[in-house]
């Protein structure tokens, strides 16, 4: 109930301008973060070879996009000011997208098991394990192996 | 609770409250937090898009990099700088609005138009280069023509229908951000009772654009950046 007496406040045209500049500052970090194989040919082999490159260059690129939202949300979209309840709205909202990623564990986890009569794909199917081998897709198929409960 | 007490002993709102509120403050919040309910279903609107993008791409990470390559970062960037520059037009609009300066709001809200426009006409030389790509129909359907022999067609299909899926969305997103701000902007020129008194409705429109601002701050290094 703090809040509930609390008169509008109208934030100031330097506080909206920072949040602008700041955004614009990201943007371009994440722009010269992608570019940085291309211009300094001596990381392209980690950066974009290796998984912890391609890790590194990704985290890069979604915490910048991340940051850029969080500044969004709170700032311009006056969440930072807002009741406790939008807060919780605005909150919540994100963590569902989050919460997809229970659907990876299905995909991830699909080729571990062998479905019989799946082997007629359809083009571009994440694959179901399967022991006809690769597909036009590159998917490479399930090799041949007894699950241990079969045995 | 002295507040309700005093609201309900004397039984009069303050001038613009409604009956169902305590004061103007809570009517406001009330305003905004039902923006936000709907922001959370365009969330998950936008959210299922994104999975299946990350799906594929965490399945064809290689092929999706080679093809990445054919998408103007350059362009990209432009309407990347342009969105976040419309979204600082519109707090200042919405700003201008609280502190009762209509003029201001116009111009604001001109900017923001302007943006906009400019946003659909980048994104329109971005979909002519895909549907002459050297003389190549990119655009998935019955023409689809590919070029690269060490990627699959199906592949080539998979990135194109996510990018025209996912940025059209964006796109018809934009384009209702130009009618409402294109009514606000009316309203706000014929003097309308509706917005003279209270800010809340340029508010909410704002929100509005404001996520649509946040969908392309994902899109943007998703498709254009996208890392090896």
């Amino acid at each position: 109930m703090k809040n509930f007496h609390a008169e509008h406040h109208i934030q100031s045209f330097g506080f909206y301008f920072k949040t602008f500049v700041l955004l614009a500052i990201l943007m371009v970090a994440t722009i010269v973060a992608a570019q940085i194989p291309d211009w300094f040919p001596g990381t392209a082999h980690f950066l974009k070879e290796t998984m912890v490159g391609s890790i590194l260059m990704n985290t890069i690129a979604l915490g910048i996009a991340s940051a850029k939202v969080y500044l969004v949300v709170s700032n311009f979209m006056g969440v930072k000011f807002a009741d406790n309840v939008t807060k919780m709205y605005a909150l919540t909202g994100f963590v569902w997208v989050t919460l997809m990623g229970i659907m990876f564990i299905d995909y991830w986890t699909r080729p571990w098991e062998e479905v019989k009569g799946w082997e007629n794909k359809a083009p571009g199917a994440m694959p179901r394990g399967s022991a006809s081998g690769d597909d036009e897709f590159g998917n490479v198929g399930k090799q041949q192996e007894i699950r241990p409960y079969q045995q | 609770m002295a507040h309700v007490a005093d609201s309900h002993g004397h039984g009069h709102k303050p001038e613009g409250v409604f009956e169902q509120y305590e004061d103007l403050h809570q009517q406001q919040s009330t305003y905004v937090l039902g923006m936000w309910s709907f922001l959370v279903t365009e969330v998950m609107f936008f959210g299922v898009m994104f999975m299946s993008y990350l799906l594929y791409r965490w399945k064809y990470q290689d092929m999706f990099y080679q093809i990445h390559h054919d998408l103007s970062w350059q362009l990209g960037g432009l309407n990347t700088a342009n969105l976040l520059f419309s979204s600082f037009a519109v707090v200042m609009a919405v700003r201008c609005a609280q502190l009762k300066q209509n003029g201001s709001v116009l111009k604001w809200l001109g900017v923001v138009q302007l943006c906009a426009f400019g946003f659909l006409a980048i994104k329109a030389i971005e979909y002519k280069a895909k549907y002459d790509h050297g003389h190549l129909m990119l655009i998935p359907g019955n023409n689809f023509q590919w070029h690269d022999t060490a990627i699959p067609a199906g592949i080539g299909k998979l990135f194109y229908s996510l990018y025209f899926a996912m940025t059209g969305l964006h796109g018809v997103h934009v384009v209702i951000g130009i009618l409402i701000f294109g009514v606000m902007m009316l309203l706000y020129a014929k003097k309308s009772h509706l917005v003279q008194n209270d800010y809340i409705p340029l508010e909410l429109c704002g929100l509005y654009w404001h996520f649509v601002d946040l969908v392309w701050i994902f899109l943007y290094p998703l498709f254009y950046l996208i890392p090896k």
